[in-house]
């Protein structure tokens, strides 16, 4: 029995004018021998309603309802609808047959059909298949000629010959296809899946996460501050920090006041190493309380009898007085005063050979420093850039990540998310590509900064930097999901941040080479530290101009580290906070 | 006029450890109907939604939410089902019009149409001139209207209204009321759970009353409260009384 009594039954209208009429396809007529194996396919029973959409010349509603059905239709063409009118009067099945004129995707009454019967193309299908699945009851028998509904999956199937064919001599098979409602869908993969199916739609639903993502960080103002403020600062004191030390304030004592002295101190002036900020009027102890105080960092003293002491070939003594527990300090005013020495050295031989009238145009001795690597003169700035870039890129993927992941727990907007078609994994590649593309950014941001404003060295490849500065972000991204999809607060997600930076800062060699590290057990340690890696390969590029091959190693590493870090920050995602929606 | 059924419960079972929050329940809601889920906290009412919801799993059994079985085909379900949640659980950080427009995307709906369908829904829920605001500047009662809009922007078949009317007050609460008949009226299936007896009484075509996990009684109110020998006038309340006992859940 159908859903619908013949006592309840109110017949269709008689027209439905459609908004814009829209031909799905034309008529064609179906075999008439089709028309019966489509019934019989549909299983039609008497008393069941049977709808047709695109009723043409209404052959299939006269069959069905000879078998007993109410038959109903709906027809764009009016003189077909006019047709199938008359031939209902002459036929008597008044009462049994209706038609409807008009747009058959606006035909509400396949509701209540227990048989929806169709004959449209592929294109025709495809639109009444949104329709269907928004109108049809479960249970609805759906059966199609020759075109399939896209997506859906018939439970039967059954060829009929095409007299078509034997006109032209051929056998042509035509294909009826019978779908039940509720039965229709293959099986989907199930959710747990851990990567989608890259489909057009899972592409879609990660570019909706990621608009909303940078809808969030466009409404952040203190994060965009973050973001573009803090690679620039990093390497602005990278460069201005740790760059090489000039003009430290130096006082002189000039008790000589020869010849020498003069030599001594025009040789001083030259360089920027040294600037003199006292000169004359104190004394020795004075200049040493200065240095006491810090106003100066170092004060000379060059003795009286100075200049005649060098005259009788005799060693003069230039006490210096400076303050040697500011190592970085004390190494650079050694430095300098070694070459304001062989300076000074040199312009007093060339004076007094000049004297004796030997001419000596050569030094008897001299080094030629050639550095193995790219550059000679490795200054401290190029040995401490990379890390801090790499520290950098760590610090904004973790941030970046963290926050997008607390912000769904805050509002428990998740649930909500999970309620809608998109499948969870789109959600969180959506998210994590939203993190991604902002450290890709902020990689871009230092190196610019580094490169183009402060013009530090870099003898290897720039892209080679950017890659590690990408693996490096994929680490960090991984461990922030971790952390935050962990942490029942913020703060909790946030305190990952100095756990995992504060021993990477101590054992990374980030301050001196992890060679240099004293104890053994530290060393072997910093191997484990992921950051060790991090600083090894952008050294390796930067400083000493190796390519892709040469740092391998660290490549392996730092990929294994954004590998493990994510996986284990997709299960604990999946675990902590989808299953607890 | 026979309305098709258009979700069908079969034995649907979910037990959290050794707890049934959802015991073999059985049950049909037909097409249009406004079906009310009526029982004490505990009950298992949010369970159930969750589950015709496909946001949990069944231990055992399933159901047939319009034409596809919850346990094969979720995300079919997903597309023709809206929820409006307890708690409004929206984007505060982002202007009233965004979060429809992000929900209404994740349904698929986009362009022209998204964009004709969010003017009207504010329309609807009475939020037009807010809707650039920021969600983190309304009120409850104003986020919950949100809330409604959200789960309405594609269109579906059916809305699951989960205790929409908890907190808030009568004015946004008969609002909420009006919402409800009003889609009810355009053909849209609502599914309510709530323990106010009166907003069971006063909205729903059917009520299935729940507790511990069980269906004890489904029918209309009237039938309901007919049933119920000995008492004079009675209210919905006695019916659950008698039939939940009155012993105190958590």
């Amino acid at each position: 029995m159908g859903r619908i009594s013949m006592k309840s039954f109110h017949p269709p209208p008689e027209a439905l004018p459609p908004e814009q009429p829209v031909y799905v396809a034309p008529f064609l007529g179906m075999p008439p021998k089709a028309v019966e194996v489509a019934l019989d396919l549909a299983g039609l029973k008497p008393g069941e309603l049977f709808c047709d959409l695109g009723a043409g010349d209404g052959r299939m509603l006269y069959a069905a309802a000879r078998r007993g059905a109410l038959a109903i239709g709906v027809e764009l063409k009016a003189e077909l609808v006019d047709g199938i009118r008359k031939r209902v009067t002459e036929e008597g099945l008044d009462g049994k047959v209706y038609v409807t004129h008009g747009d058959l995707y606006r035909f509400d009454y396949m509701r209540q059909a227990d048989v929806v019967y169709t004959f449209l193309d592929d294109k025709g299908n495809e639109v009444l298949k949104s329709r269907l699945e928004r109108t049809l009851s479960p249970g609805t028998r759906v059966v199609t000629f020759r075109y399939k509904i896209p997506g859906w999956k018939p439970v039967k199937r059954v060829k009929v010959s095409d007299p078509e064919g034997k006109a032209a001599g051929v056998l042509l098979l035509r294909t009826l296809y019978l779908y039940v409602f509720g039965q229709h869908v293959p099986e989907e993969a199930p959710r747990q899946a851990l990567l989608p199916r890259l489909t057009t739609m899972g592409l879609r639903n990660m570019m909706i996460i990621v608009w909303k993502e940078f809808l969030h960080i466009k409404r952040d103002r203190r994060a965009c501050l973050l973001l573009i403020a803090l690679p620039i600062f990093a390497m602005a004191i990278s460069n201005y920090s740790f760059g090489e030390i000039k003009e430290i304030p130096a006082a002189i004592v000039d008790q000589d006041e020869g010849p020498v002295a003069k030599m001594f101190l025009d040789v001083l002036r030259k360089t920027d190493t040294f600037k003199v900020v006292f000169e004359g009027g104190i004394g020795e102890q004075d200049a040493r309380g200065l240095v006491l105080n810090k106003t100066v960092h170092l004060a000379i003293i060059l003795p009286s009898g100075l200049s005649q002491s060098v005259d009788e070939n005799k060693q003069a003594n230039i006490t210096i007085y400076y303050d040697e527990t500011d190592h970085n300090f004390a190494l650079s005013i050694k430095r300098g005063l070694l070459e304001i020495m062989q300076n000074a050295t040199e312009a007093l031989l060339k004076s007094k050979l000049s004297q004796s009238k030997i001419n000596l145009q050569t030094k008897p001795l001299n080094y030629i420093f050639d550095s193995v690597y790219g550059y000679g003169d490795l200054q401290y700035i190029n040995f401490i850039t990379p890390p801090i870039m790499a520290f950098t890129v760590t610090f904004v993927s973790i941030a970046i990540t963290s926050m997008s992941i607390v912000r769904e727990k805050t509002a428990r907007t998740l649930e909500r998310v999970l309620l809608s078609p998109i499948r969870e994994s789109e959600f969180l590649l959506g998210k994590l590509m939203a993190s991604i593309l902002v450290t890709i950014g902020e990689v871009l941001l230092i190196l610019a900064t580094a490169f183009l404003v402060f013009q530090m060295p870099v003898v290897g490849s720039v892209l080679l930097v950017f890659f590690i500065g990408f693996l490096i972000g994929c680490g960090g991204l991984g461990l922030g999901l971790a952390a935050s999809a962990m942490a029942k607060r913020e703060l909790e997600a946030v305190m990952v941040i100095p756990a995992y930076i504060i021993p990477s800062l101590l054992l990374s060699g980030f301050f001196r080479p992890i060679e240099a590290i004293s104890s053994p057990v530290m060393r072997t340690l910093s191997r484990f530290v992921p950051m060790t890696y991090a600083n090894q390969a952008l050294r390796a590029i930067m400083v000493k101009g190796l390519g892709i091959l040469d740092i391998m190693p660290d490549i392996l590493a730092l990929t294994a580290f954004a590998v493990i870090t994510l996986s284990i920050g997709i299960l604990v995602f999946r675990r902590e906070m989808v299953a607890q929606v | 006029m026979n309305r098709g059924t258009i979700i069908e419960i079969r034995d649907l079972t979910k037990a959290f450890g050794d707890i049934l929050a959802v015991n073999e329940v059985k049950l049909g809601i037909l097409e249009a109907e406004l079906f009310a889920f009526l029982g004490p906290n505990g009950a298992g009412k949010t369970t159930l939604i969750r589950l015709l919801t496909c946001l949990l799993k069944p231990s055992s059994g399933t159901a047939i939410v319009g034409g596809y079985d919850m346990r094969k085909e979720p995300l079919q379900i997903r597309r023709m089902v809206g929820v409006v949640t307890q708690e409004p659980c929206l984007y505060t950080d982002l202007t009233g019009e965004e979060n429809i427009r992000f929900f209404g995307r994740l349904y698929g709906v986009g362009g022209e149409r998204l964009e004709k369908k969010s003017q009207e829904l504010l329309e609807l829920v009475k939020l037009k001139g807010r809707e650039k605001d920021l969600v983190g500047t309304y009120s409850g009662g104003m986020r919950q209207r949100l809330s409604i809009a959200c789960a309405l922007v594609h269109d579906p078949r059916i809305i699951f209204f989960d205790e929409p009317t908890a907190g808030l007050d009568p004015q946004t609460k008969r609002a909420i009321w009006g919402f409800m008949k009003g889609l009810q009226k355009r053909g849209i299936t609502v599914v309510l759970s709530t323990h106010y007896m009166e907003e069971a009484d006063a909205l729903s075509d059917r009520v299935a009353i729940m507790d511990r996990g069980r269906i004890v009684a489904v029918d209309r109110p009237k039938r309901l409260k007919e049933s119920l020998s000995g008492v004079e006038e009675p209210t919905l309340e006695d019916v659950f009384l008698s039939l939940t006992g009155r012993e105190m859940r958590d």
